[in-house]
């Protein structure tokens, strides 16, 4: 408090006049208590309450402390870590105010979209045929809302602010930059780091826009291309419609999303090299080569399920590219209820949940550079037994890698498999049964949207309890920032010197 | 336990990230007067959000750089 006395005239003029404009800014809540009543008055008021108890205490607490401080890696990763879970409490906003949904299921809803994951717990509203059909159905802006979080969580909200705002936020903002994209292990395209996050958006845009118009062209409604882009270039599965993309069944609109999911869970760095005319390297990534020999292996073996179980050749061909190819890159589209397949091909969508796409992608689970590391990892153990003094680096692409490198993937491989079964106990400890809530969890965590059992493609998750939708909400969280981010705010350390 | 946490850099940091944030809400906003949805029913679900989410911006960059501003002059 003595800052805040001694802090002169003009600094007492900045904060009067920021007050002022904030209090004018309030006669729009105001004037919508006035106009609405009741109905929502309790949740404006709330949030007004909210904003001003927290800005108080904000204010009073770190008010004219000294300047010149700068984000450090800890700062970058707390930031990246609250400011994910603020984003997605503000963007619930539209759900809650629109009578959409609730503040639990708002937020789910969000952080849903913004995790990319797509599950979802939006229900066909009651006398109405589909989302956008019939009497009661929800908004064309909220649907649309509901895929620009997708589309803004793809490449990252906090990543688009290092675009925007680097040169405000400094030096820090290369840090954030790291701390959302697992930055450890993104390859720079630019010496500045914003210059890179700069391309990986302008890329980002322009797989958008040339998706749009070729979904437009097959027949989709550009209102239809608009969300379904959003959300298959950000590999994140809302659609417009209850039935998901199974609504088109369209081969044509089918085709194209394979293409676009495909590029959305593939590293954007190898885009950059193909649009820039330098495509050798990119069959020479041994992620790449890894990423397409699971999509292919994946699909096949799916397919060779679904011919098994007396499918049609081409339609099992159709659905089983289409559906493996959605789970594979964590993008949750269902063109069939995949919920009633056999069990081998469900087995193998379970395993490819896991697996996720590339890093630097917008795909999530585990990603596929990490798998791959440790198979070698697995493979150099196996050897040591026979060859037990011989030095064995882990080799990637013909490169080795530093041991740290192997330790930091099988710490994370850990602490993934760790959060799983943790989650799934207690989610287990709200009712539901085994296949849901361990199903439940490696979506949430895969980001994929839908799982098995009770949340498989033909059922959403409004029925699970809020504390339920809590605990996936936190797996979302945690598997979009990809564990350490999230963690780290629990590290007793992290706020010791 | 004493926090050693630069708070002030992360309130900064969060609080441009939420200001950005708040202009995301124009684009539902086009869509729902372009589908003519009820124009309160847009203010209630966008503008207050987007109201909402940059005074909490605007509050969060102050509480990080009113004294910087300060040391400045």
């Amino acid at each position: 408090m003595a800052c805040w006395k001694c802090r002169g005239n003009k600094g007492k003029k900045v904060i009067a006049a920021i007050c002022l404009g904030w209090l004018v800014m309030m006669i729009f809540p105001v004037s919508a208590m006035i106009t609405f009543g009741s109905e929502i008055f309790y949740a404006i008021l709330g949030s007004i309450l909210t904003i001003i108890v927290i800005s108080i205490l904000i204010i009073l607490k770190y008010f004219g402390r000294n300047s010149g401080e700068g984000l450090r890696e800890r700062e970058a990763f707390v930031t990246v870590g609250i400011g994910w879970i603020i984003l997605a409490f503000l963007g619930s906003l539209p759900y809650v105010f629109s009578g959409t949904l609730g503040y639990v299921d708002g937020f789910f809803e969000t952080m849903s979209g913004f995790a990319t994951c797509g599950s979802t717990v939006l229900k066909i509203p009651e006398g109405c045929t589909d989302y956008l059909i019939g009497p009661n159905c929800y908004t064309h802006s909220i649907m649309f809302w509901r895929a620009l979080t997708q589309w803004l969580g793809g490449m990252g909200i906090i990543v688009l602010s290092v675009v925007v705002l680097a040169r405000v936020m400094g030096a820090g903002s290369a840090k954030l930059f790291k701390a959302e994209t697992a930055g450890h292990m993104v390859t720079r395209l630019k010496p500045r780091l914003r210059e890179t996050a700069s391309i990986l958006w302008k890329i980002y845009l322009l797989f958008t826009v040339v998706q749009i118009i070729l979904l437009a062209i097959a027949g989709m409604g550009v209102y239809d291309a608009v969300c379904h882009s959003f959300t298959s270039i950000a590999t994140g599965g809302f659609s417009t419609h209850a039935s998901n993309v199974e609504h088109y069944n369209s081969p044509i609109i089918e085709a194209i999303m394979i293409v676009f999911m495909l590029i959305g869970g593939t590293s954007f760095i190898l885009h950059y090299r193909i649009l820039t005319g330098k495509p050798k390297g990119v069959f020479k990534d041994p992620e790449f080569r890894f990423y397409m020999f699971t999509v292919i292996t994946g699909t096949l073996l799916v397919t060779l399920s679904l011919i098994m179980s007396n499918y049609n050749v081409l339609d099992a061909i159709r659905y089983g590219t289409f559906n493996t190819v959605s789970i594979n890159t964590a993008s949750g589209f269902s063109s069939i209820n995949f919920g009633s397949w056999p069990v081998p091909a469900k087995i193998v969508l379970v395993i490819l949940m896991f697996v996720g796409g590339c890093v630097g992608s917008t795909a999530g689970g585990i990603k596929i550079i990490r798998t791959l590391i440790l198979l070698k990892a697995g493979k150099r153990e196996i050897k040591k037994i026979v060859r037990p003094r011989a030095v064995m680096p882990v080799l990637l692409g013909g490169k080795p890698l530093p041991e740290g490198v192997v330790i930091n993937v099988a710490s994370f491989f850990f602490l993934y498999l760790l959060t799983f079964v943790v989650a799934t106990v207690l989610l287990s400890f709200t009712g539901l049964n085994a296949v849901t809530s361990s199903t439940a969890v490696a979506t949430t965590m895969g980001t994929v949207g839908p799982g098995f059992g009770g949340v498989g493609p033909a059922h959403t998750f409004a029925f699970i309890s809020p504390i339920g939708k809590i605990i996936l909400s936190v797996c979302m969280w945690i598997g979009r920032l990809e564990i350490f981010a999230c963690l780290i705010l629990f590290l007793p350390s992290t706020y010791k010197s | 336990m004493k926090i050693t946490l630069r708070m002030r850099s992360i309130s900064d940091a969060i609080g441009l990230i939420l200001l950005l944030f708040s202009l995301t809400f124009i684009l539902p906003i086009i869509v729902g007067l372009v589908y003519s949805e009820n124009i309160f029913s847009i203010i209630a679900s966008y503008l207050f959000p987007m109201v909402i989410t940059a005074n909490i911006g605007l509050i969060l960059w102050l509480a990080g750089n009113v004294g910087g501003i300060r040391e400045k002059r």
